[in-house]
């Protein structure tokens, strides 16, 4: 599994999210890293083929462990997770 | 595909990246299946396409409260009995969901490949067929439409899924009797009837007693018979209540009944780089030990 550095989340914004996600993404996919550095905070994380299954729930694990946060998507449709917003709303500001 | 697409557009580099990496000599059963598919879903299709979206959804949910814990949400057969198998309503979308993953998903897929492949032909002519949970029928259809095949029984612990497989089986044109009973396979069957080859797929980690359930198999297995044991490791759903984290797990089990592993096969989650890590359907052939043969 890739490695997150830990971060306190009240210094993290969305910006240092989506360069977290994606430093996250590069090193766990390097064979993706061109299009993952392209990444857009709206962008559908499953459709740009940047994540599967596998890969997202490394991503959660490693986003809770850096931000302290449960990132709960148990009542949430899949649109609200798969971007890179949708995840910044319920790990940050959960 | 159409339907999953439109009912989940963003699937598509999976679906894209499945098929791309299937052996093209599996192109004509893979087009059998999606037939299949097709004549169950009937103009349900988009309905059943949401629901497979539906069900990987709460694949997805699942796995990632245990990845957090280390420990399966629901711990008992009676908990799942009462939440899944006795509700009628989402027992039908996780078997609608289940249907298509049959086709979508690359260890459903290959487990479906190495049924055909390699347990099929090992079968003699005049066989009797068990099957443990024929829920969507596909498995049991491929059977059935084999004129080799004697005759076919199910056992089923869910009245609903009894239904479903009764009208999947008519749907696939399978005309031939098939006998289907409500059986918990951990409790003794009530049938007395003995079988040359026997289906559990996926199922022993969903009982109270995969020991118990083997060796009731093992009671009705013929002396020659063939066991197909499909066994996912390292893989979860909601309605497990035990994991499999090696193979070896499921090969000691089969052992400790009097059993002995003929094959064994792995369909990968991963097709592409065959990591056990990321799970896989582990698929065994097994018969009677030779010093335990009545």
């Amino acid at each position: 599994m890739a490695r997150v550095e830990s971060l306190s989340k009240r210094a993290m914004d969305l910006d240092t999210f989506l360069r977290t996600v994606i430093d996250f993404l590069s090193e766990a996919r390097p064979d993706l890293t061109a299009r993952i550095a392209q990444l857009e905070v709206d962008e559908d994380m499953f459709e740009a083929g940047a994540v599967d299954s596998a890969t997202f729930l490394d991503l959660c694990l490693a986003l809770e462990a850096r931000t302290g946060s449960i990132i709960d998507i148990t009542e949430l449709e899949p649109e609200q997770f798969s971007t890179i917003r949708g995840l910044f709303d319920v790990t940050v500001t959960a | 595909m159409t339907a999953v697409l439109s009912a989940w557009p963003q699937h598509a580099s999976f679906l894209e990246r499945h098929f791309n990496s299937c052996d093209e000599h599996d192109a004509s059963f893979i087009n059998t299946l999606a037939g299949e598919v097709l004549a169950l879903a009937g103009d349900e299709l988009e309905a059943f396409a949401g629901d497979y979206r539906w069900m990987c959804t709460l694949f997805l949910k699942h796995e990632l409260i245990y990845r957090r814990s280390r420990q399966l949400r629901h711990a008992g057969s009676d908990e799942i009995r009462s939440l899944y198998y006795d509700n009628a309503t989402d027992m039908a979308r996780y078997m609608h969901g289940l249907l298509v993953s049959q086709l979508t998903w690359p260890q459903h897929l290959g487990a479906q490949l190495i049924f055909k492949r390699h347990f099929l032909p090992r079968l003699g002519a005049g066989y009797r067929y068990l099957e443990i949970g024929p829920g969507h029928g596909v498995t049991m259809a491929v059977v059935g439409a084999d004129t080799r095949c004697a005759s076919l029984t199910g056992y089923d612990i869910s009245p609903a899924s009894i239904i479903l497989t009764r009208d999947a089986l008519a749907r696939l044109g399978v005309t031939r009797k098939v006998d289907l009973h409500l059986q918990d396979i951990c409790a003794a069957p009530v049938h007395d009837a003995r079988f040359d080859a026997i289906c559990i797929s996926q199922v022993l980690e969903l009982v109270s007693s995969p020991a118990a359930a083997i060796a009731h198999l093992v009671d009705v297995l013929d002396r020659d018979g063939l066991l197909f044991v499909n066994a996912p490791v390292e893989m979860r759903a909601p309605d497990h209540i035990r994991v499999w984290h090696d193979s070896a797990e499921v090969d000691a089990l089969l052992t400790s009944a009097g059993l002995e592993v003929e094959a064994r096969y792995k369909a990968h989650v991963d097709q592409v780089n065959h990591d056990d890590r990321q799970g896989y359907s582990y698929l065994v052939l097994a018969r009677r030990a030779t010093d335990s043969r009545p």
